[in-house]
């Protein structure tokens, strides 16, 4: 955040780009995305459905599937994972780099307690006995606030409720003390009230540990209530990068606006029409010309339509790509 | 129509409607009403049993106590004919669109089987004037007929999801969370729709989600479930200004507030 000797960033990406072969060519995913995680940082990711923002850390975690070609740079505490064999990759996955998923229900082996699911990281990644990794199983669920842990251990993911269970990722998550954890989704697939607790708890995590966060959402409400800086996806690629209260009061991208118009706000008084973006994200294997957002765009001209705007610096940690930004 | 509902009270009235499964209680005794054209809001959490709310009216799981009188008819006591025969008139959308069409069948194929159901005089040609006829009021054209919901995104397969309940042009039309698995960006989109066609065609509904700002925004009147019992019903606006219920409030103050951006930078 400030720029006086910045410690190493926790995860660069330059120029990454995820594509899938079909007959006659390839389908785009990820577009050439660079962006920086800095340490202690919170980033915020934020797209609709098909923007690329979950491949693309699919992408640094190697978790896409075989028929995934990547291309570009990810460097983790300064060391290149995109390419690292996997028993290499295994020591950071899970332990310095952890992931926390959307959906709790089947984030966690149904046929095994909580408390194994736990044990066994500890014991894989540390070589810590078993006894030692269950205590540390019961301090972890503790730390993120599981009422009555002991009994919880012993019990089986069903038995556990939606929030109860993201907790329970969390935790895991934090077990190994990561440098990073990358959040996708975390918060979706529970009712708010969980909701705001979870965020809760992500924020006290982080004053805690000074672990870096990557929070990838769809709503932007649950993105700015969290992140330092928020980077706006569309179509495969960044569109806007800015601090978080920038971002809200003054968005430079079309795009962010309408994103941030959408912020469902109870206190103001509510208007005829609820808010959206209009039209429709663009289809894998569209062609890729111009600004891909310029269809449903309020700003769009002939030149958006045939030449693609690069991402630019604006200055104060912003950079936007657009022609004709909110200035 | 509207003046025989208008004359015989309600369309819609439960009373007292409770569901037990294998002995839980899943749902209270819960009580209220719909009339004509009228939009209820129903908010609940996870667990709160609005969804067994909505399968019960409909007789889709089995009450275990109370009535569901449809313009004066116990829905929950009547023979399975005049059961069929009512149902044409309540329809419902459910939360996941893409799970909820049948991934063999065309969209003229989903569009089509209502109309194959109920309005068997019809001829092919009729047929699809109806459905190229309510496709376009959901804002999707008649190119889309031949298509496969595989091939259509979440945001598309709501407004198919939509097209079909609305098909036969039911009184009421019951929503079970029909925004929530999409985009916040275009959920707004789904819930002008609904809007429009209630405006439109007057049809009333009972709209069912977690989701405070998109029920405030589509409702005339709210009701707050809480572990299977209705907790609090009041007029949108009413609700919304000043919640009696602690759980009201404390489901309000829960609505993530960014910063508190908005005190600050949009008054």
């Amino acid at each position: 955040m400030t720029d006086d000797v910045a410690p190493l960033p926790t995860l660069r990406i330059h120029a990454l780009e995820v594509g899938y072969p079909i007959a006659g060519g390839t389908v785009a995913a990820v577009r050439g995305v660079s962006l920086t995680v800095g340490a202690h940082e919170c980033l915020g990711v934020v797209g609709e459905s098909g923007s690329g923002k979950t491949q693309l850390f699919m992408a640094v975690m190697g978790l896409l599937p075989g028929g995934a070609h990547v291309t570009g740079s990810a460097l983790f505490q300064d060391e290149e994972i995109l390419w690292l064999p996997p028993d290499q990759l295994n020591r950071i996955r899970g332990s310095k780099l952890a992931m926390v998923f959307q959906d709790p229900m089947t984030s966690l082996t149904p046929h095994l307690k909580i408390g194994v699911q736990l044990a066994e990281i500890l014991v894989h990644h540390r070589g810590v006995s078993w006894r030692d990794a269950e205590s540390a199983a019961l301090r972890a669920l503790d730390r993120v606030h599981i009422p009555d842990p002991q009994r919880r251990l012993k019990q089986y993911p069903h038995q556990l409720s939606g929030g109860m269970r993201q907790r329970v990722m969390i935790a895991m998550s934090l077990l190994c003390e990561p440098a990073l954890v990358i959040a996708d989704e975390p918060t979706s697939a529970l009712d708010v009230s969980v909701q705001a607790r979870i965020l809760e708890l992500l924020r006290d995590l982080r004053a805690e540990t000074g672990i870096s966060i990557v929070l990838i959402s769809h709503d932007l409400a649950v993105v700015a209530s969290l992140a330092d800086r928020v980077v706006v996806m569309y179509a495969g690629r960044v569109v806007e990068s800015a601090p978080t209260e920038d971002l809200m009061r003054k968005p430079l991208h079309p795009y962010s606006s309408l994103l941030i118009q959408c912020v469902p706000d109870l206190r103001r008084p509510r208007a005829g029409r609820m808010p959206f973006v209009p039209g429709q994200t663009p289809g894998a294997g569209e062609p890729d010309r111009g600004c891909a957002f310029a269809p449903r765009c309020p700003r769009s001209t002939e030149r958006c339509a045939s030449e693609r705007p690069a991402l630019v610096n604006v200055g104060s940690g912003a950079e936007v790509a657009c022609h004709h930004p909110l200035l | 129509m509207s003046s025989s509902a208008a004359m015989s009270g309600p369309l819609l009235d439960v009373r007292g409607l409770g569901v037990d499964y294998r002995g839980v209680r899943a749902l209270g005794a819960v009580s209220f009403e719909i009339h004509a054209g009228e939009t209820l809001g129903l908010v609940g959490e996870s667990g709160s049993g609005k969804s067994t709310l909505a399968r019960a009216v409909l007789r889709l799981i089995r009450a275990s106590r109370g009535q569901v009188l449809w313009r004066g008819v116990d829905l929950l006591r009547c023979d399975a004919a005049t059961l069929r025969r009512r149902r044409r008139e309540l329809q419902i959308i459910f939360q996941d669109p893409v799970a909820s069409l049948n991934p063999r069948m065309t969209v003229a194929g989903t569009l089509a089987e209502p109309l194959y159901i109920f309005e068997r005089a019809l001829t092919a040609g009729e047929r699809r004037m109806r459905m190229t006829r309510m496709l376009e009021r959901v804002g999707l054209s008649e190119a889309m007929l031949e298509r496969y919901p595989g091939e259509l995104s979440g945001g598309q397969c709501q407004r198919i999801g939509i097209a079909r309940a609305m098909m036969l042009h039911p009184q009421l039309l019951i929503c079970d969370e029909p925004v929530s698995s999409l985009d916040v960006s275009i959920q707004g989109q789904i819930v002008n729709l609904l809007a429009d066609l209630q405006r439109e065609l007057g049809t009333a509904m009972l709209f069912i989600s977690h989701n405070l700002a998109v029920v405030r925004h589509i409702s005339h009147r709210v009701a707050v479930i809480h572990d299977g019992d209705l907790i609090e019903t009041a007029p949108c606006d009413t609700l919304f200004a000043s919640p009696m219920h602690p759980y009201t409030r404390a489901l309000m103050a829960a609505v993530p507030d960014p910063i508190g951006w908005r005190q600050a930078g949009q008054r």
